[in-house]
């Protein structure tokens, strides 16, 4: 036999199990009466049971020894912890198997186990037996408080109510199939008499019950208990030991202190019976009809809302602190209007009965408490909601576990989403944003008929529904006018439509922000128009005058001017004599080079320009090749001068072009955005000219010394004669318009100089801040 | 049950920084007020109360020109050697007051105005509560979540 090791609440439990069935006291179970019964208690299907006897090894013993019946009691944990049944699953599951006593073994129990003092006859084995998933630490607080029972056999169920509970608290989902509603509502309040009388699984007894049997001790923490138990008194018949809870429901008589009491008792004992197996979240339909009856007495019709203030009125009769109440407004506004839809009624509704019932509030709504739509086929979407209800019932809870999970994970994760979205949408481009996730909810969308993953607030719902996937939830069909809604959102509602459905309010808001990059998505999803969005225009219209462009990276930097270079470096190449720099990669232009190197290569003395050219014209990429290649070309022609004419013109064009180096060379200095302009104005001029001229010797080519080639002109224009003259003259133009380009070009960079050394003060300011100053 | 906590929830490698948070009513009490854990709680008490003055004189600043209705990022109210302290007027009079750590790379002022925005957004949400009685203390949890992820620090 496989070694099995038992923790202690198992020890206890499978020894008093064992004792139990072992009525003979020969400590070897014949399979019979005792054994199978609970075989059959622990309500699994047949063959797993078959399967289980197998692998314990009592088919082959023809008996349950103590040993082979733990390990069956291990198999059967294990397969109601919905693992596949094999031997090795033994050493992973812990919890103790549950199994529905029959009134008959109950007693037997009783007799076995002596007396406890638990409130209904059942006791704690019942509750033991039938384990709801407990939700949350209430539980074993309530179990703390029912352990102080001095009988040590109770004690130990009690124990193992609670380790099952803890244990059971993670894998909620897949416990409740195992409890799965066996008994039609019975309609009457006498039934809810003893489960032991009836064969059914006692799980949860209305709160009050307890708190009768038991005082204050059981109650969950917060409530104001005793005075639910007046308030509820239509079911407090007995103490029926009931540990669970497991469902919300059973409480939900609790909530409202409407009227006709004892006529919904049977109500609601019908829907705590159905929705016993079901997530304690889910509203099953007899809860949701007899919200939806409270719902019209508030507000007649169904698809109105419910204001604030009446709603406040309502739940406030339920006696929770106002605080809960609070946070339960929080989770079930979905839509954050400050009214309730039916939807959301019913969530919080629900939500009341859960807390009343010991249920701690979760920081969110859960997916199945996600209101739909209303506008959009109320009727339909209660069908779907009671027939997920009645599939879920019966449908496996692993499924449900899995989905949810899931869900609630996509709903986690939109809600990062939602703030790394909001956070993106501020800095970039959010359409990029929505599209990313989009991807990111579909996944989770189809295979849950039950609850959309998203938490949509969104005006126009139904475009929204129409567009979305749901087949039971959907968004909040806000009527537009509850919304504040403001221009600028009105605008974005219609954007928001074509958005895919589970479109978080970031889509909302990054549609907005695409607008006017002002409206801040709120970290719930709200992309509720807000009556701020009169700002957000004046905002827009502040931001309106664009930004200035970043400061472009040197202007000699290759990268991202790199077309118009190439060209002209294209162009250069043609026919070109590159520089000595010939074809150097382009490489960023180190912003120190024009300070630290101070060439010498001054062509002729001329000195337009500083040294930073010099240096740069030496070191620079490719870019500058063609200007170089064409001061060559221009400074040769100083020197030659007969081909004045042709010189005039490429002097005239070298000396554009040399405009464009200085430019460039300067705005590398600089690194200013205005001088980005000029270079490409300058470039466009160059590249206009023809090209052909570039072959020219590039040794000399300096800016000065095109500059002083500018300079020497007049001595050619001197030296020309008759017909030159018109080519003097036109050269003479070109001169002067370069000049003037020249000029402007000077005062240009004294600006960027101005600029510069502004920026420096600032830098040097901050740099002050950020020193760590000796005081405070 | 989901109770997915809301720590959980990641953050992305940007997170504003904001050191502490308070609102403020229009009779000048706050509302709600916190910190990072690790801060002098007092001292940001103090900072927040000091800058009341300067809201209150940029607000009389542009009272005069415009009946402004609408709100009001006030920006920058005023720098000290460790924080900065930002403030945005709603439209009731009530004050937001963000205090961010000045060794943290300087924020866009979009980034400033987008944290205004929210807790503007949770503001009303809150207000929007019918079990909230405006000139209470502000103890939503919903609330406390979105301030925290405004303070939580990468």
């Amino acid at each position: 036999m496989e070694g099995l090791t038992l923790n202690e609440a198992e020890q206890k439990c499978y020894a008093e199990l064992f004792a139990f069935c072992d009525v003979e006291s020969t400590k070897k179970l014949a399979a019979g009466s005792k054994v199978a019964e609970l075989f059959r208690a622990a309500q699994l299907p047949n063959d797993v049971l078959m399967q289980i006897t197998d692998l314990c090894g009592a088919k082959r013993l023809g008996y349950f020894g103590r040993s082979q019946f733990y390990i069956a009691l291990k198999l059967i944990a294990v397969a109601q912890a919905g693992l596949p049944v094999r031997l090795e699953s033994i050493g992973t599951v812990h919890e103790l198997p549950r199994f529905n006593i029959a009134p008959s073994e109950v007693e037997s129990w009783h007799a076995v186990q002596g007396h406890y003092e638990h409130e209904g006859p059942l006791g704690p084995y019942g509750s033991a037996a039938v384990l709801p998933p407990p939700p949350g630490r209430v539980y074993n607080k309530k179990l703390h408080n029912a352990q102080e029972l001095p009988s040590a056999v109770p004690a130990t169920t009690q124990r193992i109510l609670e380790k099952q509970m803890s244990s059971k608290s993670p894998p909620q989902e897949q416990t409740s199939p195992t409890v799965s509603p066996q008994h039609t509502p019975p309609c009457s309040p006498t039934g809810w008499h003893p489960a032991a009388e009836r064969g059914q699984p006692v799980s949860w007894k209305p709160f009050t019950e307890r708190s009768m049997g038991h005082g204050e001790g059981n109650w969950p923490v917060g409530s104001t208990t005793p005075q639910q138990d007046n308030w509820v008194s239509f079911t407090n018949t007995r103490g029926v030991a009931d540990v669970d809870d497991g469902s919300a429901p059973p409480a939900h008589h609790v909530t409202v202190q409407s009227d006709q009491t004892p006529a919904r008792a049977a109500t609601k004992e019908a829907q705590q019976r159905m929705s016993y197996s079901d997530d304690p979240w889910r509203i099953t339909e007899e809860q949701r009809d007899y919200y939806i009856n409270q719902f019209k007495t508030i507000q007649h019709d169904l698809a109105g809302l419910i204001p604030g203030s009446a709603a406040k009125e309502f739940f406030t009769k339920s006696k929770l602190p106002i605080m809960e109440l609070s946070h339960i407004w929080e989770l079930s506004d979905f839509d954050q209007d400050g009214a309730l839809t039916l939807d959301e009624f019913c969530a919080a509704f629900h939500l009341v009965v859960a807390r009343k019932n010991g249920y701690d509030l979760p920081e969110r709504l859960p997916e199945t408490l996600i209101p739909k739509l209303i506008d959009i086929d109320d009727n339909d979407k209660d069908v779907s909601e009671q027939h997920s209800d009645t599939t879920f019932a019966s449908s496996p809870v692993e499924t449900v576990a899995n989905k949810s999970p899931s869900i609630s994970q996509s709903w986690v994760d939109l809600q990062q989403n939602s703030e790394q979205w909001e956070t993106f949408s501020d800095r970039s481009s959010s359409c990029q944003t929505l599209t990313r996730f989009d991807t990111n909810i579909t996944p989770a969308d189809p295979e849950t008929a039950i609850v959309h993953p998203v938490a949509i607030r969104m005006t126009p719902s139904k475009i929204h529904l129409r567009d979305m996937d749901l087949t039971g939830s959907g968004q909040e069909a806000t009527p537009p006018a509850k919304l504040p809604s403001a221009p600028l959102a009105a605008d974005e509602a219609t954007t928001p439509a074509k958005f895919a459905s589970a479109k978080n309010n970031d889509g909302f808001h990054s549609s907005e922000s695409a607008h006017s990059s002002d409206v801040d998505p709120s970290s719930n999803g709200s992309s509720r128009p807000r009556s701020f969005s009169g700002t957000s225009g004046e905002d827009s219209k502040r931001m309106a005058p664009p930004p200035p462009p970043p400061p472009r990276p040197h202007q000699t930097h290759s990268r991202s001017s790199s077309l118009d270079l190439n060209k002209a470096f294209a162009a250069a190449q043609q026919g070109q004599t590159l520089s000595g720099a010939s074809a150097p990669p382009p490489a960023v232009p180190p912003r120190p080079h024009p300070h630290v190197l101070q060439s010498s290569k001054s062509v002729d003395g001329a000195d337009l320009t500083p040294d930073p050219v010099n240096p740069l014209l030496s070191s620079q990429p490719p870019p500058e090749q063609p200007n170089f290649a064409d001061f060559t070309h221009f400074t040769a022609l100083q020197f030659f001068p007969e081909a004045e004419r042709e010189a005039a013109a490429k002097e005239a064009r070298v000396a554009a072009q040399n405009d464009k180096h200085v430019m460039k060379v300067e705005g590398q200095v600089d690194e200013q955005n205005t001088s980005s302009k000029k270079p490409s104005r300058q470039r466009m001029k160059s590249e206009e000219e023809p090209r052909a001229e570039v072959s020219v010797p590039e040794e000399h080519f300096k800016k000065t010394g095109g500059i002083a080639a500018l300079g020497n002109t007049q001595p050619a224009l001197q030296r020309s004669a008759g017909k030159e003259k018109k080519a003097i003259q036109a050269s003479i133009r070109k001169n002067k318009e370069t000049n003037t380009v020249l000029a402007r070009l000077n005062t240009e960079l004294n600006q960027q100089l101005k600029d510069l050394l502004e920026e420096r003060i600032a830098l040097e300011v901050q740099l002050e801040q950020l020193r760590p100053f000796s005081h405070s | 049950m989901f109770n997915v906590a809301t720590g959980g929830r990641r953050r992305r490698a940007f997170c504003t920084m904001a050191v502490c948070v308070a609102v403020i009513t229009k009779e000048n009490y706050p509302l709600y007020i916190s910190n990072v854990p690790a801060a002098n709680e007092l001292k940001f008490h103090y900072t927040v109360h000091t800058s009341l003055d300067v809201v209150e004189e940029k607000l009389s600043a542009v009272g005069k020109t415009t009946s402004d209705l609408r709100e009001l990022y006030l920006g920058l109210l005023y720098p000290t050697e460790d924080y900065k302290v930002y403030g945005y007027v709603a439209n009731t009079k009530v004050k937001f007051v963000i205090v961010i750590d000045s060794s943290n790379t300087s924020f866009r002022d979009n980034e400033i105005r987008s944290m205004f925005r929210k807790l503007h957004t949770a503001y009303t949400d809150v207000m929007c509560n019918p079990f909230y009685t405006p000139g209470d203390p502000i103890q939503s949890k919903t609330f406390d979540d979105v301030i925290s992820s405004m303070m939580q620090v990468c």
